[in-house]
């Protein structure tokens, strides 16, 4: 339950740009203290049709392929000084990073490989240790990486693309 | 130096400097990293009065300096034969990438 009428503002608030982003209803009900019911109803008037049903996509390793890998190292990258800059408010971080993230695909003129629900499933690999950040030796960029693998020697997929990489991307999970 | 070449150095500063607090204004986490500056710095953006802006932006010099380092400028990559057309913008990498200590 929520606290009082301002906090639950904030939550609906919150919860409806989350939806207008395409927020799958498992990020709503684990980021908010509104009931599912509302949620539902909540979903149903800002979509005008009912959340898809299904589990979410839980594979960390999706966010080690090619593609997909440089679209989520572009999105830690923003998430990560957005969060400081936020004060640590994550889910506004979410938000504002995903606008950001938007912003320049729609400047390169493609689909965002990260879908928002994506985008927070990634979030929670790292709060939860999963995944971690590594600079590549060669351009000294950033890369989401698996946590916890040897360190030694990291290339991105920029500086050292595997050689399979570069043939048009089928499906990048962007239909989340 | 010719005139005009100060002259566009001055309105090049300008447009920088309120940018920026336009940017801060709007949407101030976001913008500070649109910007690549820290908190504090742009706080002290934000309280500059418009007579303070025109002030600093009068100079021989630029304001604001290159963000993308020199190997960044080296535009060969190994990506160059592949098809990179459903990736981002390097750029946007590798600026989004630079230490953030100073946020």
């Amino acid at each position: 339950m929520t606290k009082n009428l301002v906090d639950e503002m904030h939550q609906v608030k919150m919860c409806i740009e989350l939806i207008e982003m395409g927020a799958r209803l498992q990020v709503l009900q684990t980021e908010s203290d509104l009931s599912r019911s509302r949620l539902l109803k909540l979903f149903k008037e800002v979509r005008g049709d009912s959340p898809p049903k299904g589990m979410l996509p839980f594979s960390a390793d999706w966010f080690m392929t090619w593609g997909p890998n440089i679209h989520s190292s572009l999105f830690y990258n923003i998430y990560s000084k957005v969060l400081v800059a936020v004060e640590f408010d994550r889910m506004t971080a979410l938000i504002k990073t995903y606008r950001l993230y938007s912003e320049q695909m729609m400047l390169d003129d493609i689909e965002p490989a990260l879908s928002l629900t994506r985008a927070w499933t990634m979030i929670r690999f790292f709060e939860s240790d999963i995944l971690d950040v590594r600079s590549c030796t060669r351009c000294d960029c950033k890369f989401v990486v698996h946590a916890h693998e040897p360190a030694k020697d990291f290339l991105c997929g920029i500086c050292n693309p595997p050689s399979r990489a570069g043939k048009p991307l089928k499906d990048s999970g962007a239909a989340l | 130096m010719n005139s005009r070449l100060l002259q566009e150095i001055e309105d090049l500063n300008l447009t920088y400097l309120l940018l920026a607090r336009r940017l801060l204004e709007e949407d101030f986490p976001s913008g500070l990293f649109r910007l690549g500056i820290s908190k504090p710095e742009g706080e002290r953006f934000l309280a500059l009065t418009t007579k303070q802006i025109s002030h600093l932006s009068r100079t021989n010099q630029l304001v604001f300096t290159l963000r993308l380092r020199i190997d960044h400028l080296d535009m060969e990559s190994p990506l160059d034969r592949r098809d990179v057309s459903s990736l981002p913008n390097l750029t946007a990498i590798r600026l989004a990438s630079e230490e953030n200590d100073q946020i």
